[in-house]
């Protein structure tokens, strides 16, 4: 906060504190006279009683100098406010508005959207921009962040505000407007933030920063009683089934408002793309309290089904009133597992990780794996599989490296569990084997004492994207690793085509753990220690597969799998993010049918045999399809706006006051608005304060004053009539005595 | 201004000291009977009624020809006839002139006082003589017992008139000087000058054989220091001046005049001096009766 003053020359009236100063010096007051016989008695405490005397005179002094400098001070009329030290009152500005234009900003209330509230009150403050000023409008849907030609200019972005699915977060919107206008060459800025206040819009953030010389305003547009259905996701228990077994669906359903019953349907969408309900559910919706709704839908075609869940009846926010879903109905993928004989031994650990027994029963396997000798790899026919999984290889020959390595290429997986068979680093690191794997062994790393462990730093691979769910609480030091091969990713040439092996995670010691190399259009993903050791095998590298509840073990086997086959299409998506999808490489182009029925075309990437549709910013249900109705390409994709954008939920005002920081203002009316500029702009004036600060002064130095020189002389009872003549004659008797 | 003589025997004195004489002749009696006791016991006592004999009286006071005549005890009482003779000696110097309410100086309240003990002195036949003082001795009466010393003691009295600077000490000492016989020497001042010499004469006096009363007059103000603000005083004396901020140095001021007449108590009570610290706000006969029963009290 600053002080400024409006009338800053009639400060100079604080100079006539020197007048009570002469004053004091030439015509102080003379004291009353008494004569008093006892004198003796004060004679005794005469020099305490003088320093008393001297120190009331000079607060006297004090107090009358304080009287008027203070209203010198107040006629200067002071003002306090936040930024501006160098602007004047009605100086330019250098303004960015920061919009939330989340679809959840469409919830309607007194038949207005946020958003509409939004633009009104910035109105408001546009019609308080000083001329000349320089405004911008930013919003979370992106675009460039610039400040307007025109103050007009700025007014019309705000009429063209939409509602829109995020492409960057509220706080990181206000991030760019603060970097924005740090760039503005006017002394005053200033940041309006336009915000719901919901959770959804905060979401994630501890505490805006702050930046000294800049003065931000936080409009609050939130419903004061919002009445909302919403679904705030759709869980499917898997997006690619196998034929035959059901869809089950969770929905999670939240209810700000009274209590109030409707009913949740699911919805099918047929070959001329109608949908059909296929499932009702009434639903008793409890304000605040989110609850679970299960759906199975039975009987779905092979092939890619979509569908949607949605609310019946209309509300407030219709946004989160609609969820969309994709599944491809289908066999599992085929899966190769070689291992050392008894394959059925060493490699039971995988196979039952990526295929477990319960789940094959049935059908609900993601994979169907097939145990094959490692000997016998070469007699066995690779074409039918879309991955393979080698466990603990022994080295391999040239022969089988390189058609490995072509099998891979055509787009397929291969997950290498590495351990003590590959005996011979020498034998191993054949030049066939470095260009599948990306690199080579360099010897067995031994930790005896338990210490060494998979210790991945950061989850941001896809690979281990799974892993972001469970976060630090993977316990990975439960599962130590006393032996594992070190593994030397070969040095790249600069060539992009083959590129050397690239560490996905470490372990402790900071050694590779787990590598993945693409080889032409397929992965190789190499895990430097094995998982086919018995618990019972006195020389067992590692816990991993052995350990108590191995789950990391099992998501580590599948994920790498699902990564090196790479068929996983994204079928449920939200808003904005891209789809990709796998396609064959003979397609030339493909069609995407978005949800407003148009047909776009989309190349194919022929190396990767992909494609990847990238305007995908309306929720609903898209297809692509290719080659015609019949044998052609078909699949499809769902989009979703994220659950944060319809959380609609507004924070309480101590976490609020947590993200916003505890000086910062809110305004949550226009009456709010209009005082806090103005308490920025010009100022809180302080010239009411002050003045009674003058008159609580004057007061004392009156009290003091009166206290000091016309002393009571009633004190005892009897009126006094002012200073006395001693040594005169009693008063007269009134009658003669008897 | 002439005072008139009646002027300290107005009617509410006359009769707070006839009702004094009245309804308390027992304690003035007493008070008298109490200060002539101990040197005069046995001389010219004048026998006054008969009582019965009660348990307590002095069984030498039966008077045994009665008990031969009535075969009852009765005891003698007898009416004490003074021989002492008493001399009021009155502080006339420029302070006893203050007051502070303009209406009884301190000479004025010492006056009236000094009346009240000579009446009830002359009432007694007692001889009551006066002297007044201020740095030397002034006006002097003999001691007389006739009734018409009163008048003659009030008129000396009305045309005092208060002024300069006091020496109690060398005028108490002239006092001393100028009383042959043993007497009651009732001294009123304000006493505000040094004090060692002034003990040192009061000494003096008690070496002698008098009996001496000290009455401490004091104006209100002087006690209780009133003042407010900034005042400067001036000693009315001498030209002496002081400026202080009044309400700071009361307490001080207080506390200082509660020593003086603290050491004052003190010093008269190991010299076998009766002292009496009054205000001029006390009313005097009301003053005069605490200290007559007081005094009676101790004998």
């Amino acid at each position: 906060m600053n002080l400024t003053f409006l009338t800053p020359m009639l400060l100079g009236g604080a100079a006539l504190v020197a007048v009570p100063l002469i004053l004091h010096l030439i015509m102080r007051r003379k004291p009353v006279k008494r004569e008093f016989p006892a004198l003796r008695f004060l004679r005794q405490k005469e020099i305490a009683n003088r320093r008393r005397l001297r120190l009331n005179h000079i607060l006297l002094l004090l107090l009358r100098m304080a009287a008027l400098a203070l209203l010198a001070f107040a006629l200067a009329r002071p003002t306090l406010r936040g930024a501006g030290w160098l602007a004047e009152g009605e100086g330019p500005v250098a303004a960015v508005f920061v919009f939330d234009t989340a679809p959840r900003m469409l919830l309607r209330e007194a038949n207005r959207t946020r958003l509409e509230r939004a633009a009104a009150m910035a109105k408001v403050l546009f019609a308080k921009l000083p001329a000349t000023s320089k405004v911008a409008v930013l919003d979370t849907s992106g675009g460039a962040a610039a400040f307007a030609g025109t103050i007009a200019a700025a007014a019309a972005r705000i009429d063209r505000l939409v509602a829109a699915p995020q492409a960057q977060t509220l706080p990181a919107t206000i991030a760019e407007g603060r970097r924005l206008l740090e760039t503005a060459e006017l002394p005053r800025r200033e940041l309006y933030v336009f915000t719901d206040c919901s959770r959804g819009a905060w979401q994630g953030t501890t505490s805006a920063d702050a930046t000294a010389d800049l003065s931000e305003l936080y409009v609050d547009v939130s419903a004061a009683a919002p009445q909302n259905c919403g679904i705030a996701e759709i869980d499917l228990a898997a997006d690619a089934i196998a034929a035959g077994t059901p869809l089950s669906l969770q929905v999670s359903a939240s209810r700000e408002g009274p209590d109030i019953s409707r009913a949740v349907a699911v919805e099918l969408a047929g070959a001329d793309g109608r949908y059909a309900r296929r499932a009702v559910k009434p639903v008793a919706w409890k304000q605040g309290k989110q609850t679970a709704v299960e759906f199975e839908i039975a009987g779905l075609e092979p092939g890619v089904r979509q569908g949607r869940v949605l609310i019946d009846g209309a509300d407030d926010l219709e946004a989160d009133d609609i969820r969309y879903f994709t599944v491809e109905v289908g066999p599992p993928a085929r899966v190769l597992v070689a291992a050392p004989a008894p394959a059925d031994r060493n490699g039971r650990f995988v196979a039952q990780a990526i295929a477990p027994a319960a789940l094959r029963k049935l059908n609900k396997a993601r994979f169907d794996a097939t145990l094959v000798d490692v000997e016998r790899l070469d007699s066995v026919a690779w074409d039918g599989f879309a991955g393979m999984v080698l466990v603990d290889p022994p080295p391999l020959s040239d022969r089988t490296w390189d058609s490995l390595g072509q099998w891979v290429a055509g787009g397929r997986g291969l997950v290498v569990w590495l351990g003590p068979r590959a005996v011979e680093p020498a034998r191993f690191n054949s030049d066939s084997g470095q260009r599948v794997l990306g690199g080579r062994l360099v010897r067995v790393w031994r930790s005896p004492d338990g210490g060494n462990f998979l210790a991945p730093m950061q989850l941001d691979h896809p690979m281990l994207a799974a892993f972001r769910r469970v976060g630090d609480a993977v316990p990975w030091q439960d599962f130590p690793v006393e032996r594992h091969w070190e593994f030397q990713p070969s040095a790249s040439d600069g060539n992009a085509a083959e590129a050397p092996a690239a560490v996905v995670a470490t372990y402790r010691n900071g050694l590779p753990a787990v590598l993945e190399h693409r080889v032409g259009a397929g992965t190789v993903v190499t895990i430097t220690t094995p998982a086919s050791q018995a618990a019972s095998d006195p020389d067992a590298w590692n816990t991993l597969a052995t350990g108590f509840e191995p789950w990391p073990f099992v998501m580590l086997a599948n994920e790498s799998l699902l990564h090196a086959i790479d068929t996983a299409d994204d079928r449920n998506i939200t808003a904005g993010r891209p789809a990709v999808l796998h396609v064959d490489r003979r397609t030339a182009t493909a069609f995407v049918r978005t949800p407003g029925g148009d047909d776009v075309p989309v190349a194919v990437d022929q190396q990767r045999g992909t494609i990847s549709v990238t305007a995908t910013q309306t929720p609903g249900n898209y297809l692509v399809r290719s080659g015609g109705e019949l044998g052609g390409l078909s699949k499809g994709f769902s989009v979703n706006l994220d659950a944060a954008a319809t959380d609609i939920l507004r924070l309480d005002d101590d976490s609020l006051a947590g993200i916003l920081g505890g000086g910062r203002r809110l305004a949550r009316s226009e009456a709010d608005l209009v005082r806090d500029v103005n308490l920025e702009r010009v100022g809180a004036e302080l010239f009411g304060w002050i003045i009674l600060l003058a008159a609580v002064v004057m007061a004392g130095d009156w009290v003091l004053a009166n206290r000091f020189y016309a002393p009571r002389d009633d004190a005892i009872g009897a009126a006094d009539a002012g200073p006395q003549v001693v040594g005169g004659p009693p008063p007269l008797p009134q009658e003669a005595g008897a | 201004m002439v005072r008139a003589v009646e002027e300290y025997l107005k009617p509410e004195v006359v009769r707070q000291i006839a009702r004094l004489d009245l309804r308390a002749q027992f304690i003035v009696r007493g008070f008298l009977q109490g200060l002539h006791a101990s040197p005069y016991q046995g001389f010219s006592v004048e026998f006054s009624e008969h009582r019965k004999y009660t348990h307590g009286d002095d069984p030498k006071d039966i008077d045994w020809l009665v008990y031969a005549k009535t075969d009852k005890h009765y005891v003698k009482k007898f009416e004490a006839e003074t021989n002492i003779t008493g001399y009021l000696v009155i502080d006339t110097s420029g302070s006893m002139a203050y007051t502070y309410r303009q209406q009884l100086t301190k000479l004025d309240y010492s006056i009236s006082l000094a009346a009240a003990l000579c009446w009830l002195m002359i009432h007694q036949q007692d001889p009551c003589g006066l002297m007044t003082f201020d740095d030397r001795l002034h006006a002097s009466l003999p001691a007389r017992s006739r009734r018409s010393q009163i008048a003659q003691v009030l008129s000396v009295l009305a045309r005092v008139r208060p002024s300069g600077r006091t020496d109690i000490a060398r005028s108490l000492v002239q006092v001393a000087a100028m009383l042959r016989h043993r007497s009651l020497v009732m001294v009123f001042s304000d006493l505000l000058a040094d004090p060692e010499p002034i003990r040192e004469s009061l000494l003096r006096l008690r070496h002698r054989g008098h009996d001496v009363i000290l009455f401490h007059v004091l104006d209100e103000a002087e006690v209780r220091f009133p003042f407010e603000g900034v005042v400067e005083f001036t000693e009315p004396e001498g030209q002496d001046r002081l400026v202080i901020d009044a309400d700071a140095a009361r307490r001080g001021y207080v506390s200082a005049v509660e020593s003086f007449r603290d050491e004052y108590r003190k010093f008269c009570f190991h010299a076998g001096i009766d002292y009496a610290p009054l205000d001029t706000s006390m009313q005097f006969d009301r003053a005069l009766m605490e200290y007559l029963v007081s005094r009676r009290n101790r004998f």
